[in-house]
């Protein structure tokens, strides 16, 4: 059976040879090459020298779509995260600002002031709730046609 | 990077990273799912690499891929408890395990320990002979500690398979 590590503990060149020839390798020992290229640099260079034409293999279908399709899925994700974080911080303040927690003082006048001021705010937080769930929607259909290059992902510090 | 730079690069390193996930998990359709999270995983930090670095970069990121995918796969086939009690017991004074150690052929079990073959050998050395912490292990040796524990829960099944495959013999 092949040594798939030396002494020192890094990979063989027999265990590099092995998988870029598609030699019989058992799940264990694959997991085993793939852990330890996990953290080594030394061996990450050895195999990254090594996999040259003609030991290439091309897919059977160019990735960039289906990379172009995921990136694009996962900006979406994280701006709808970010604009619901937002949208909910802004329904808290009106909460609390109801509840008096700004310390504005409605009791000066009647209960009945008070009776329609949390009417109006139930009512101004529903309207809002309809107005983000219409424009997550429509801003949905836009990112679909939204270059990411300027999502989070290239946000600079 | 532009969009359409991004494109161009990964065309450009679609092979090398397309190889390095299948030569580890030997299914076309799941190298090609792992070639594109490699890319999606990379696009974030790409203007921070150096171009002469980026075809280790790569290959790194692949074969974390892989590892993932492949340790997902083993785990859920062979139930590793991630336990480490189970371990420390064997280091313990008075365990069942230590007293078979001391009463039974103990240069025999040791030679056993040594005659592992990496990636167990060293970890096995310093752990169960040396009696090193897992912290110690990995500074010494380089290796993460998630790599570590899991490379001593396997040096310990293949040391109860070894031991017993000698009792059955005698």
């Amino acid at each position: 059976m092949k040594q798939l590590f030396c002494e020192s503990g890094h990979l063989t060149d027999d265990a590099l040879q092995a998988l870029i020839q598609d030699e019989p390798l058992d799940e264990l020992s694959r997991l085993e090459i793939a852990e330890h290229l996990s953290f080594c640099d030394r061996c990450v260079a050895r195999y990254a020298a090594m996999l040259e034409e003609p030991v290439l293999v091309s897919p059977p279908e160019t990735l960039v779509p289906g990379v172009i399709k995921r990136l694009r899925q996962r900006a979406r994700q994280v701006f709808r995260s970010r604009y619901t974080t937002a949208i909910a911080a802004a329904s808290f303040a009106l909460v609390f600002w109801n509840a008096g927690l700004f310390d504005i003082d409605l009791s000066s006048g009647s209960s009945k002031v008070l009776d329609a001021f949390t009417r109006s705010t139930i009512s101004i937080s529903e309207k809002t709730n309809n107005f983000t769930d219409q424009l997550t929607k429509e801003l949905g259909a836009f990112l679909d046609y939204f270059t990411f290059e300027r999502s989070f992902f290239h946000e600079k510090p | 990077m532009t969009t359409e730079q991004f494109k161009i690069l990964v065309e450009q390193y679609q092979p090398l990273v397309f190889s390095i996930c299948y030569q580890l998990v030997r299914d076309y359709q799941e190298a090609q799912n792992l070639a594109q999270d490699t890319f999606v995983s990379a696009f974030a930090h790409i203007d921070t690499v150096k171009e002469s670095n980026l075809r280790a970069w790569l290959t790194r990121i692949a074969a974390n891929k892989a590892k993932d995918f492949l340790k997902s796969a083993y785990n859920r086939r062979v139930a590793l408890s991630e336990d480490m009690s189970e371990l420390e017991v064997l280091r313990e004074e008075n365990s069942p395990e230590r007293l078979y150690i001391s009463n039974e052929s103990t240069q025999h079990v040791q030679q056993t320990i040594l005659d592992l073959k990496e990636p167990y050998h060293k970890v096995s050395v310093l752990f169960f002979l040396e009696e090193k912490s897992i912290e110690e292990i990995s500074l010494a040796l380089g290796r993460p500690k998630k790599t570590v524990q899991t490379q001593l829960y396997r040096a310990k099944q293949l040391l109860q398979k070894l031991l017993k495959e000698e009792d059955t013999q005698i």
